[in-house]
């Protein structure tokens, strides 16, 4: 089918043109993280009280750090050209091993969270749009300003208060039951009960963003000449706000979802620390802190391919959502 | 005896007013008429005259804030109060109706095939597949050429007409008794308007529909419909046979519609006489008063045409990158415009004229050919060089609304081409305002106002003021009076001449408009796929065209008068 054939041409075209953007970045990351003052052999030098001119000397050894920048970033220019993201001096890992470790629950954390934010979002949105100027909108409007406003560790901390210490009735951190190895859907099912906490108090940030969207694309949508049409058709209220006011009030929410899904992926610290989840925004806050650079390219270097590739499918949804739109 | 079938729409004495902060508006006052089954009825009237919200409330599809009065009975029943879900099964079924705007009135993201299945399974058990089925017969029926292959296309994909053809389409799916036409053809070329309404012609008489045709056009009204009404400020003025309105209308405020009406066929032109306007006084008791005025012809010299011209323009070829590839707007176009004239530029949408007005004012660029202004080649010029020629040629746009900034008052707006062109001293800037707020006959207080507290009309006449107050030599108007009413254009066309007289201006006249073109220009080019396929002046033009596109384009507007 030449519809399948423009898909895959398009991405093949995404594909090679993010080859440039992404050697920019790492580029661009390795200098500014030169910045930084102090390195890792410092870190570790300063974590085990103290240490002589030539231990010093032997970590940077060690780790390549006793070369001029430009050598260390042809090195680790030269390991990326190999598939190789370096290692880790403060974990004592491969960074790839590392971010291995921590990405299936992240995505699927995100994923997650973000699907709350757009289901949520889209109907409490549709809801405020429906009833617009009236009770219902208010109140959805007041509900929104609030998950909108209040900081996510707070939401998170209150969360686990009424779940886990109130009720009990979900675990108030962690990935998974600990010492235990659940096989098949009782396992996953345990691995979804720690999910609901975080993925919860991460998406109602984006819940509040995402009704407050959908309010105004489909206000917007209802006064066109289109939706006049369909009711001169003799069509249900129902039908019109399905087919008509939502369907056309998606293509906006879709560049906003797709911007959100990179974004999410490196902000999800504070969730992460109030949960005490294993992901990669603790990861990248604990390479900070511990001047573990090549720990921290590698998840910047992720993060860069995830933005470009949430870029491309939005890219691809958008020509589906809206037929003028062709692929190219 | 032959007995006359019930009405299939009986409107008796309707009122209609909406709720605002200033108090209430009243849309429509006491109205009252009838369409037989079969029967083409046009509501006729200017912006604002209450035509639309008749032809929504018939639909019940204005806000709910409106308030009614009186009766609308479609198909004998009074459907004013009517429960929604009742509303609901009326419309598309007994009454459908189809709008101005073929470009927005079709959900861009749907396929057309299942916006025509949808309004059939709206009203009808139909399965997806049946409904389909039948959608192409309509879409046959409407006569869209390679119906089948349309079925599935999306509404950009289909030209203005074609689009139209669709919307017919879809209102004729539930075979209705009534059907509402809102100014149908009002954003088609002529040649498809002449289409459009023989379409909706014959398929009236093949289905037996009543036809309600609302229209500003007073040409459309006498060959495509039998009774008339018009109406001005709610209130119907008068009722006659369609043939009758351009011999027998008894109303004032009729006759001054068709007096300020420029036909083809008159044959008027600005040299010899000026466009009589309509004066409508509203008295202190809310009545009105229509008076038809006829003023003295301007005393103009004769154009200069042997002397240099004020623009010539040599082999002018403008493209456009697409994603297909480039687009030649302008194709090997040249023309000239001597020292007073005014060039009519005639032709369809897509035909090139607007690029080719843009060209000119170097708005965007020319891949091949030159520009001639005043004798300089102004094709190279950038920066300072360009300003210098641009104060000397001014542009007039076609939408009064969209290209005033809604946020500058009046005095801002003309004020800024002034400051540009480095007239440093504020009094003497603030005296040249006010002189032109005079000449375009606005008064002085419009200083301090916003755009939007205008009408149309008014609008225009800003617009016009800006493009005048660097006193330019070349005045180029694109469409300046097709989204103004007949009486609003009159007064228009009347000021661009007076001003042409007081400032020995040149015009280059942009319009798909031919009977305004014929009345404005002393010579005419016809453009048509990028290139200029007649030029002739303006006594010749219409009596002897030589191409066939020309004679295609008269005869579409002849027809309908």
């Amino acid at each position: 089918m030449s519809g399948l054939r423009k898909v895959a041409g398009s991405l093949r075209r995404t594909a090679v043109q993010a080859v440039p953007t992404v050697i920019g970045i790492v580029i661009l990351n390795f200098f500014l993280l030169q910045l930084a003052p102090g390195d890792a052999a410092d870190v570790l030098a300063g974590e085990s009280g103290a240490a002589t001119e030539e231990t010093m000397h032997a970590l940077r050894e060690q780790f390549g750090l006793n070369h001029p920048v430009l050598v260390q970033l042809y090195n680790y220019l030269n390991g990326l050209a190999h598939f190789s993201l370096g290692f880790s001096p403060r974990y004592g890992l491969p960074v790839a091993e590392l971010i291995g470790q921590r990405l299936p629950g992240t995505l699927l954390l995100m994923s997650l969270a973000l699907g709350i934010a757009l289901l949520v979002g889209i109907v409490l949105g549709s809801v405020m749009a429906i009833f617009a100027g009236r009770l219902p909108d208010r109140v959805l409007s007041i509900l929104a300003l609030v998950f909108y406003s209040v900081p996510g560790f707070w939401i998170g901390l209150m969360l686990i208060i009424l779940f886990s210490v109130h009720l009990g009735w979900l675990p108030s951190g962690g990935a998974g039951t600990i010492g235990v190895d659940i096989p098949g859907f009782a396992g996953l099912l345990d691995k979804a009960r720690y999910m609901v906490l975080p993925a919860t108090s991460l998406a109602l940030f984006y819940v509040a963003i995402y009704a407050r969207l959908t309010r105004a694309a489909m206000l917007e949508v209802k006064s066109q000449d289109f939706v006049r049409t369909a009711r001169a058709k003799g069509l249900s209220p129902t039908s019109i706000t399905i087919h008509h006011v939502l369907r056309n009030a998606l293509i906006p929410i879709t560049t906003l979802a797709g911007m959100h899904f990179g974004s999410m992926l490196g902000g999800a610290v504070v969730v992460e620390t109030v949960y005490s989840w294993p992901g990669l925004g603790r990861l990248a806050y604990e390479a900070v802190m511990g001047r573990d650079y090549n720990v921290l390219l590698g998840i910047l270097l992720l993060s860069s391919l995830l933005v470009i590739a949430a870029n491309a499918i939005v890219d691809l949804l958008q020509t589906f959502l809206d037929p003028r739109i062709g692929v190219r | 005896m032959i007995q006359t079938p019930p009405p299939v729409l009986d409107v008796r004495n309707l009122w209609l007013s909406f709720p605002g902060h200033g108090g209430d508006t009243t849309a429509v006052a006491g109205l009252s008429f009838s369409v037989r089954p079969g029967q083409a009825v046009a509501l006729v009237g200017e912006s604002g005259c209450g035509k639309s919200s008749t032809a929504l409330a018939i639909m019940q599809l204005l806000p709910d804030t409106a308030r009614f009065a009186g009766e609308i009975r479609l198909d004998g029943r009074n459907i004013v109060g009517l429960p929604r879900k009742e509303l609901r099964a009326m419309r598309g079924s007994t009454a459908a109706m189809i709008f101005q705007e073929p470009m927005t009135s079709l959900n861009p993201v749907h396929r057309i095939g299942d916006q025509i299945a949808e309004a059939l399974r709206a009203h009808e058990q139909l399965s997806y597949k049946a409904a389909r089925a039948r959608a192409l017969a309509l879409l046959e029926q409407v006569r869209i050429p390679d119906a089948a292959r349309r079925l599935d296309a999306y509404p950009h994909q289909l030209s203005g007409g074609q689009r139209q053809r669709v919307m017919i389409a879809m209102a004729i799916s539930g075979r209705p008794k009534l059907l509402i036409a809102d100014e149908p053809t009002t954003a088609l070329d002529a040649t498809i308007q002449a289409q459009i309404l023989q379409l909706l012609d014959e398929l009236r008489q093949e289905l037996g529909m009543g036809l309600l045709l609302i229209t500003h056009d007073l040409a459309l009204v006498s060959r495509w419909t039998e009774d008339v009404v018009v109406m001005h400020h709610g209130e119907k003025m008068e009722q006659l046979p369609a043939v009758d309105l351009f011999s027998n209308a008894h109303h004032p405020y009729t006759r001054g519609l068709i007096g300020a009406s420029i036909r083809l066929d008159r044959s008027q032109h600005y040299r010899k006489r000026r466009l009589p306007e309509i004066r409508v006084v509203h008295n202190p008791d809310d009545t009105y008063a229509f008076s038809l005025e006829q003023r003295e012809p301007a005393r103009l010299a004769p154009p200069l045409l042997d002397s240099h011209p004020v623009l010539a323009v040599k082999n002018l070829v403008v493209r456009y990158d697409t994603p297909r590839g480039p687009f030649t707007a302008v194709d090997d176009v040249s023309l000239r415009i001597a020292p007073g004239e005014t060039l009519g530029l005639v032709g369809e949408s897509g035909s090139g004229k607007s690029t080719l007005s843009k060209a000119v004012m170097r708005l965007v660029p020319a891949h091949e050919g030159r520009i001639v202004f005043k004798g300089e080649d102004i094709g190279a010029f950038s920066g300072k060089d360009l300003r210098r020629v641009r104060r000397d040629m001014q542009m007039v746009f076609q939408d009064p609304y969209g290209s005033l900034n809604p946020r500058h008052t009046v005095g801002e707006i003309l004020e800024g081409p002034l400051a540009v062109h480095e007239v440093d001293d504020a009094r003497e800037r603030r005296k040249r305002v006010l002189d032109m707020l005079d000449r375009v006959g606005l008064p002085a207080r419009s200083v301090n106002r916003l755009p939007h507290e205008f009408s149309g009309g008014q609008r225009q006449r800003i617009g016009i003021a800006r493009a005048l107050i660097l006193n330019p030599s070349l005045v180029v108007c694109d469409e300046p009076v097709s989204a103004l009413d007949v009486s609003v254009q009159s007064q228009i066309l009347n000021l661009l001449v007076e001003l042409k007289e007081s400032l020995n201006l040149s015009y280059l006249f942009i319009s798909h408009d031919l009977a305004v073109v014929q009345y404005i220009s002393d010579r005419v080019v016809v453009m048509k796929d990028a290139k200029v396929v007649e030029e002739n002046d303006h006594l010749h033009i219409w009596t002897n065209p030589r191409h066939d596109y020309t004679r295609a384009l008269i005869n579409a507007v002849a027809r309908e008068q």
